[in-house]
């Protein structure tokens, strides 16, 4: 009821105030993986209604005219994008490992998942850097309190503008007269992402999680997967004169769930346990009985339905409207694989079959009234899947060396296509990793052996490199590169390691510093960027001093001073003399004397 | 004669050779502790040829900490010559500067022998030059050193030309200029100016040219490559990464010296202090120890004075309080020692227990470093404890070069009869 009142409300408003409405909906996407784990993808797209856009300078805070009607797009958002003139707002938050070699590509083609941690980039209107800077500021602290993350640590020393990265991707918003965009972007690795940074999502949503698909949105079960990771785009939508802006929020949320835990976790409970021995699956090719077992792998034969895996059914669609489309679809193998739709009002259950309906990969079903959905997945062989391409790159990095003082950074491309791979590479190293780029060097691997590469521009088409100022700046590098066919390309480079002051060092200084994901942009024969990829993050560990010693450290260093300055200053200022001098000097001394005395009174007792 | 060229040329041999055929070496060396520090580190000179070539700010970053006169003339090598030559060449550059720094110290040497036997009266015999080109280039600090193609090699190159000028060629106003150029290299060389002033003034006695002619022309040499490198640059951020990285222990990297360690262990609000109060000290004995050594005119035979050995204490002084010390600026001065042969170093009582106590830190120092830094089972405290040896090794040494010094004089002035010399026991009140 609530809904439709807000719906009719809206409408009214709509033809008093003669704007073009907000717009909302949302899809539901499941694709089982190999492995027996499902993707489920939920997209939410909103769209606030136009507005003039104004830039808001430090002088403008007194005569504040923002966005004042909110109606489906989060009114806690709207704020905050206009008050910091942010243009463009890009959030990630990722944890865990997708393996893209045997599940193929990312969902979105990877333009919706970040690198593990957080990831925050955004396109900020200023007349120059350092009030693009104060706005950025401005921002992440809003944000940091919005989705109770760390965004606040977020600080000139791990802030970058990239350069080539984005010099591809375009913005729909033109900078009022003497104003420019300025791209900032800043990560957090070690960022844990939990139940409360979900809950704030969920809240930025019209339908606050309640109805729709959002429903099937619990922490506990989204997080408790191989990868989850969600994502906030906010983009500036203008018409052709750029004088009415609206802002795009599209929110995914995308988590990789293993399927065969999350059934153990309802049957057992959360605390893993061995399987009993009459469960035990054993290799009958091999010999087998009561002791020796060969154990085969997960279960092909599956079925399973997502109430039991997220906890919760759908509770329908997410207005008591037509105009706003939920959305449920399904890419799976129609010969192995079989689909059923559950509507449930008040215990009555009617089970749809949606693979009857047709023999495509791709099934569509839309949830248009208020009743509760399930859906159960049979398979006879859960290995067969709807196969999603393999990635058009592979990328590993990781740290070289073994020593606390220096080491280095190899990069691992491999392209197994039959044609050139473009791509830019972006990095932002720490301070404390000191680069040097001379040692830069390229391998070349294929089938026939591997080449060190003397002309680096072969492969490198462009690049940049900004290098890192101590507690100012992080080191930015990137490479517009290119991957032959069949073979891989190996960048090596060397770092120092910094020694840290006291004060820096974590808690747990010697557990290691996170390094940022370096983000690989593809770029397709149309120099447009189509398939976005992390490497993973880096654990580095730096030396440490040792803990417990500030005021020993005092003390020892200002013993050894004193005993330099000591002895220097009595031999510059104190008269030189001979011994005998000196003993002839010190029996006509007062001390001499009284003493003299005291020896002749014992004498004489 | 024959002898020290065949001593320049193993010396010359061993500094080519070596780094020819491996030629990873330098670069290795480069990020050993005890031998280069961020300051004169081959390795990021290399880098901001590097930057130079890709057209990035060597200056906009925190490898770089070379003034930008040096990096400019050392990149006309890295720019011209191809790569396998290019090695090479640095390798010959750096060893033919070794080899004159070894011959200038041949030629103070002499001087000081003539100047000592003049004022004396009585002839003073120092060690032969083949001696002093050996103690030079054999002395494995300085080998290592020049290995590790450290910058701080041309601040000792020019530092050495600022004394011969001074005193073999008797010309102040070059002297000044050479002084200049150290100056710009090594900041802290700017200590120096004041014992080798009181040192021009104990030859010339002219004390309008040596103090106001000498540091006037010192102040504009120096503040002319300072703005020349500001017109080659277009921008004054090399003051900040070349000389301020200096002075306020901005870089904070395990070396030899005592700073370090208490910077990294200390809160944050104590650092300004600590700050103003080790660039306090660094100076403290500078203008005392001048003060001390001056040879001061119409005293009679009251005090004699060494400025040279002045020149020296301070020298050995500046390495105990370097900030990024390394090698190098230890055995520059224990190269210099050898010149005292005919006066002061025949006193010295302590000979064989300061070269022991090196010879240990030596050994162990990298042994420690190992043990923190790869093996991990040994922490920071132990570097920290060879940084405190090194540190007593300057005290050392300054103690008993001062301490002979003060005998010395005390044996001059006082025409102790050198058969009772050797015999004499004196002590301070």
């Amino acid at each position: 009821m609530l809904y439709t009142a807000l719906l009719l409300w809206i409408s009214c408003l709509q033809a008093v105030l003669g704007q073009p409405s907000e717009a909302y909906n949302e899809v539901l996407k499941f694709r089982p993986l190999p492995r027996n784990s499902l993707l489920a993808s939920f997209e939410f797209n909103i769209v606030s209604s136009p507005v003039q856009l104004k830039y808001h300078g430090e002088d403008s805070r007194q005569t504040w005219e923002g966005h004042e009607h909110y109606e489906l797009f989060p009114r806690v958002l709207g704020p905050i994008v206009e008050a910091s003139n942010t243009r463009e707002l890009h959030l990630r938050f990722s944890q865990g490992w997708y393996d893209t070699e045997s599940s193929g590509r990312l969902p979105f083609n990877g333009s919706k998942s970040g690198g593990t941690g957080v990831e925050l980039w955004a396109v900020i209107e200023a007349p120059d850097l350092d009030a693009a800077k104060a706005d950025w500021v401005k921002l992440t602290n809003a944000l940091s309190g919005l989705f109770c993350a760390s965004f606040n640590f977020i600080n000139d020393p791990i802030t970058t503008s990239p350069r080539l990265q984005f010099e591809g991707k375009k913005t729909g918003y033109l900078a009022n007269l003497g104003n420019s965009l300025f791209l900032l972007r800043a990560a957090l690795p070690n960022e844990p992402i939990c139940t409360e940074n979900l809950t704030p999502m969920l809240r930025l949503l019209p339908t606050r999680g309640k109805r729709g698909i959002s429903s099937l949105l619990d922490g506990h079960k989204i997080f408790d997967s191989l990868w989850h990771s969600m994502s906030i785009d906010l983009v500036t939508q203008c018409d052709d004169s750029f004088s009415n802006c609206a802002l795009r929020m599209d929110q995914t949320i995308i988590s990789a769930i293993d399927v065969i835990r999350s059934l153990r976790r309802i049957e057992e409970g959360g605390i893993p346990k061995p399987t009993p021995g009459e469960k035990l699956r054993c290799d009958e090719s091999r010999y087998h009985d009561i002791w020796e077992c060969f154990p085969l792998g997960d279960p092909e034969d599956l079925s399973y339905d997502i109430e039991s895996i997220f906890g919760r059914a759908i509770h329908g669609a997410a207005f008591e409207d037509s105009s706003v489309s939920t959305e449920v679809s399904f890419e799976a193998d129609p010969s192995v694989w079989q689909i059923e739709a559950i509507s449930n009002r008040s215990g009555q259950e009617k089970r749809t079959d949606l693979t009857n309906a047709g023999q495509l990969n791709h099934i569509s079903y839309k949830i248009a009234d208020q009743k509760d959905y399930n859906f159960n997945f049979t398979t006879a062989n859960s290995t067969i899947t709807s196969p999603l391409p393999p990635p058009p790159l592979h990328a590993y990095r990781s740290l070289t060396g073994y020593s606390q003082d220096k080491g280095g950074i190899r990069v691992s491309f491999t392209n197994l296509n039959s044609n050139n791979v473009k791509f830019i590479y972006f990095e932002s190293l720490p301070w404390f990793m000191r680069v040097y780029l001379s040692t830069f060097k390229i391998e070349l691997q294929n089938t026939t052996g591997t080449y060190s590469v003397k002309d680096e521009n072969e492969f490198i088409k462009k690049s940049y490199f900004k290098p890192a100022i101590d507690r100012k700046r992080p080191s930015q590098l990137e490479l517009f590169l290119t991957v032959p066919p069949e073979s891989s390309l190996i960048i090596n480079y060397d770092f120092d390691k910094s020694l840290l002051l006291y004060a820096e060092y974590p808690p747990d200084a010697n557990h290691g510093f996170d390094v940022e994901p370096a983000a690989i942009s593809v770029i397709g024969d149309d120099n447009e960027i189509f398939y976005e990829m992390h490497t993973t993050s880096l654990l580095l560990t730096l030396p440490t001093p040792d803990f417990s010693m500030p005021y020993n450290v005092i003390i020892l260093t200002c013993t050894v001073m004193s005993l330099a300055f000591g002895s220097i200053f009595n031999l510059l200022t104190k008269k030189v003399i001979t011994e005998e001098e000196l003993e002839k000097l010190s029996a006509e001394g007062k001390l001499a004397k009284i003493m003299n005395s005291v020896k002749r009174k014992l004498g004489k007792r | 004669m024959k002898d020290v060229s065949r001593v320049c040329l193993i010396g010359a041999l061993i500094r080519l050779i070596i780094p020819t055929v491996l030629p990873d070496l330098p670069f290795w060396f480069s990020s050993v502790v005890e031998l280069s520090s961020p300051i004169t580190s081959f390795k990021s000179l290399y880098e901001a040829f590097f930057y130079l070539e890709h057209d990035i700010n060597p200056y906009d970053g925190g490898i770089n900490h070379h003034p930008p006169l040096l990096v400019m003339v050392m990149n006309m090598i890295y720019e011209y010559v191809p790569v396998p030559l290019r090695f090479i060449v640095f390798n010959a550059l750096y060893t033919f500067v070794d080899l004159v720094i070894a011959w200038q110290l041949v030629l103070i040497n002499r001087w000081y022998n003539e100047y000592k036997t003049k004022k004396n009266g009585a002839p003073v015999k120092g060690f032969d030059d083949s001696l002093i080109v050996s103690f030079y280039l054999f002395n494995p600090l300085i080998i290592l050193t020049n290995l590790s193609h450290s910058t701080s090699v041309f601040s000792i190159f020019f530092f050495t030309e600022t004394l011969v000028q001074l005193l073999v060629k008797k010309n102040l106003a070059r002297s000044m200029l050479c002084m200049g150029v150290t100056t710009y290299l090594s900041v802290r060389y700017v200590y120096l100016i004041i014992p080798v002033l009181a040192l021009a003034y104990s030859i010339q006695r002219e004390p309008k040219a040596v103090y106001f002619q000498g540091p006037s022309l010192f102040v504009a040499s120096f503040a002319f490559l300072i703005l020349a490198s500001f017109t080659l640059t277009a921008s004054w951020e090399f003051i900040e990464s070349c000389y301020f990285v200096v002075i306020f222990y901005k870089k904070i990297k395990p070396n030899l010296g005592l700073w370090w360690y208490i910077f990294t262990e200390m809160f944050d609000f104590f650092t300004p202090f600590y700050t103003g109060m080790f660039n306090i000290y660094s100076f403290c004995f500078i203008i005392p120890i001048t003060l001390r050594l001056f040879e001061y005119q119409g005293s009679g035979k009251k005090h004699i004075g060494d400025c040279f050995l002045a020149v020296v204490a301070c020298a050995l002084w500046l390495s105990f309080t370097n900030p990024y010390s390394t090698l190098s600026d230890l055995g520059f001065a224990l190269s210099l020692i050898p010149i005292f042969k005919g006066t002061v170093l025949p006193h010295c009582k302590y000979l064989l227990i300061i070269g022991l106590t090196l010879l240990v830190c030596l050994l162990l120092s990298p042994i420690f470093y190992y043990c923190w830094i790869v093996l991990g089972n040994g922490n920071s405290n132990f570097f920290y404890s060879i940084s405190l040896i090194w540190g007593i090794i300057h005290g050392l040494i300054l103690n008993d070069l001062l301490w002979a010094f003060l005998t010395h004089d005390y044996i001059k002035t006082n025409d102790v009869k050198p058969e009772s010399a050797a015999s004499i026991r004196l002590t301070q009140i």
